[in-house]
């Protein structure tokens, strides 16, 4: 199981300690001793089903259509495709996810997992916005608050803005090469001006 | 018209990408940010959503009643245990008295109980073949099986491999308040393995005639469908200290009843340091008796409440700047120079 935990860590989406929280909840939800090697494995995997979808919500600054249907695409068709996979006698998960689904304390425990695996992060991120901004975050939030004005002076300063930005990021960028990359925003505020 | 014009703008027609929104980035688009009321609305909502359920679980586990008898050292009264319990001559009869403190409200459930067994080690796992218990014509295929996959003959076993060798022996008789009482033994395996995994056409065969004898011995007469003990015992564990399902009592047991429990210590922890118990226990919608669920989830609930409440007074004490402030940006402060 813990191979299986590792594997989905590994795609980028699942940080350590949010293994370790499917791992730990797992094993202490499902402690009553009377599971299987099968209801245990898909309990976790599970677990790093919903957040994988948690973390990608997070991450994502613009949502259309594509992206809730990728996201919540993927959540559904797992269900879909185990559901399907427990339908097949000669597997081992036959009917395993029937049972689990059925069950309340599978349901409560995926929402444990969830909510242990994502508060820190929420929080974190929410304290870094507010008390320590990088540039994206301020100009995601000057679009947010300035969106619906539409004055001439408004959209001039913003333009201005926008072409400082620019060569101060590539100055920056020539000292820090080190730095995480970040999309840009300066297409999306120019052409809203 | 001018030549050149109408060639020149078929050009143009002819290089341009066709338009979408799409293409464009132009699909219509929601992009929530994290204000101050977002994040604190949404741990309240954590908060207030997680109380009630850990409140609910918790009150469920605790309604569970469960008796648990651990009876391996006592019921081995020499000190070569080993050479006790592998005796096929020694009387294992051992009888225990349990009080029962509040009242069990039927069907209630008896498991019996072992610790420090490995079912999921991985040969041992591994050591079975499904498709002899399913179909007929496959009784040959035991090459997963060894070293229980034949007998020194070469003939096959039905069933094979070690699970099934290992099958629990000890056997549990309850009397309340000197009464007998009726185990009901039907009914404890998965329909689905009754039904799909295990044939109704294929008996025992061959079973338990080794030098080696490993656990029960099954009745040749009944086909494999119906070994319900067998069919529990060979859903291998998750964990190494497990609890399988022996039987059910269909009746109500009243609070300070006496139960007398005869058993036949049959099963061998002894020389793996392992331990054996039996569990009585009553259910509900939570499943067993498990406060980790209860006891977590009001934790989170606490916490996420404390959280949202430290937020709103960080708002007033701190008094962040305004949001989206443009002041702040790198080229703006008074020494662009400095890093962000």
């Amino acid at each position: 199981m813990m191979f299986l935990i590792n594997q989905y860590r590994q795609n980028g989406k699942i940080k350590p300690n949010q293994a370790l929280v499917v791992f730990l909840t797992t094993i202490c939800a499902y402690s009553d001793e009377k599971s299987e090697i099968e209801e245990l494995s898909m309990v976790a995997l599970s677990g790093c089903i919903w957040l994988q979808a948690f973390v990608v919500t997070l991450d994502t600054n613009s949502f259309t259509y594509p992206q809730i249907i990728l996201i919540w695409g993927n959540f559904i068709a797992f269900y879909m495709i185990n559901l399907i996979v427990s339908a097949v006698p000669t597997l081992q998960m036959y009917t395993i996810m029937f049972r689990l689904c059925s069950q309340p304390s599978y349901w409560i425990t995926m929402g444990l997992i969830v909510a242990v695996g994502m508060g820190p992060v929420l929080a974190l991120r929410y304290f870094r916005n507010m008390f320590r901004p990088n540039a994206i975050n301020i100009l995601q939030q000057i679009e947010q608050s300035n969106g619906h004005t539409h004055t001439t002076r408004n959209m001039e300063s913003r333009i201005i803005s926008a072409g400082s930005y620019l060569t101060h990021l590539l100055a920056d960028s020539r000292r820090n090469r080190g730095a995480t990359y970040q999309p840009l925003l300066s297409d999306s505020v120019a052409s809203d001006g | 018209m001018d030549p050149l014009e109408s060639e020149g703008g078929s050009q143009k027609s002819n290089n341009k990408p066709k338009y979408s929104k799409f293409t464009q980035q132009e699909l219509p688009a929601c992009k929530p940010l994290l204000t101050p009321g977002i994040v604190v609305a949404t741990f309240l909502l954590i908060g207030i959503i997680f109380v009630p359920i850990g409140l609910a679980s918790l009150s469920a586990s605790q309604e569970i009643v469960e008796l648990v008898d651990r009876y391996d050292t006592n019921c081995v009264s020499t000190l070569d245990k080993v050479g006790f319990i592998q005796n096929t001559d020694t009387d294992k009869t051992c009888t225990r008295t349990l009080t029962v403190p509040k009242h069990m409200k039927s069907p209630i459930q008896i498991y019996y109980q072992i610790g420090d067994f490995y079912q999921n080690h991985r040969r041992y796992v591994k050591s079975r073949s499904d498709k002899q218990l399913r179909y007929k014509n496959a009784v040959h295929l035991t090459k997963d099986c060894d070293p229980e996959g034949n007998t020194v003959d070469g003939a096959p076993i039905i069933p094979c491999g070690l699970i099934a060798w290992s099958l629990f022996n000890d056997t549990y008789t309850i009397s309340v308040n000197k009464k007998a009482i009726e185990v009901n033994k039907k009914d404890i395996a998965w329909k689905s393995d009754k039904t799909d995994k295990f044939g109704s056409d294929i008996y025992p065969s061959n079973f338990q005639k080794g030098s080696l004898i490993g656990g029960a011995k099954l009745n040749e007469s009944i086909p494999l469908s119906e070994q319900e003990d067998l069919i529990v015992w060979m859903r291998t564990a998750a964990l190494p200290t497990f609890r399988k399902l022996y039987g059910r009592i269909e009746t109500d047991i009243m609070a300070n009843d006496q139960l007398t429990v005869v058993i036949q210590n049959n099963y061998n922890t002894y020389s793996f340091g392992g331990s054996k118990a039996l569990v009585l226990s009553t259910t509900s919608w939570i499943g067993g008796k498990n406060n980790f669920i209860g006891v977590a989830y009001l934790t989170i609930g606490g916490l996420c409440i404390f959280l949202a409440v430290g937020f709103v007074v960080l708002l007033y004490m701190v008094k962040p700047r305004t949001l989206g402030d443009p002041s702040y940006l790198s080229w703006n402060r008074d020494t662009p120079d400095r890093p962000n």
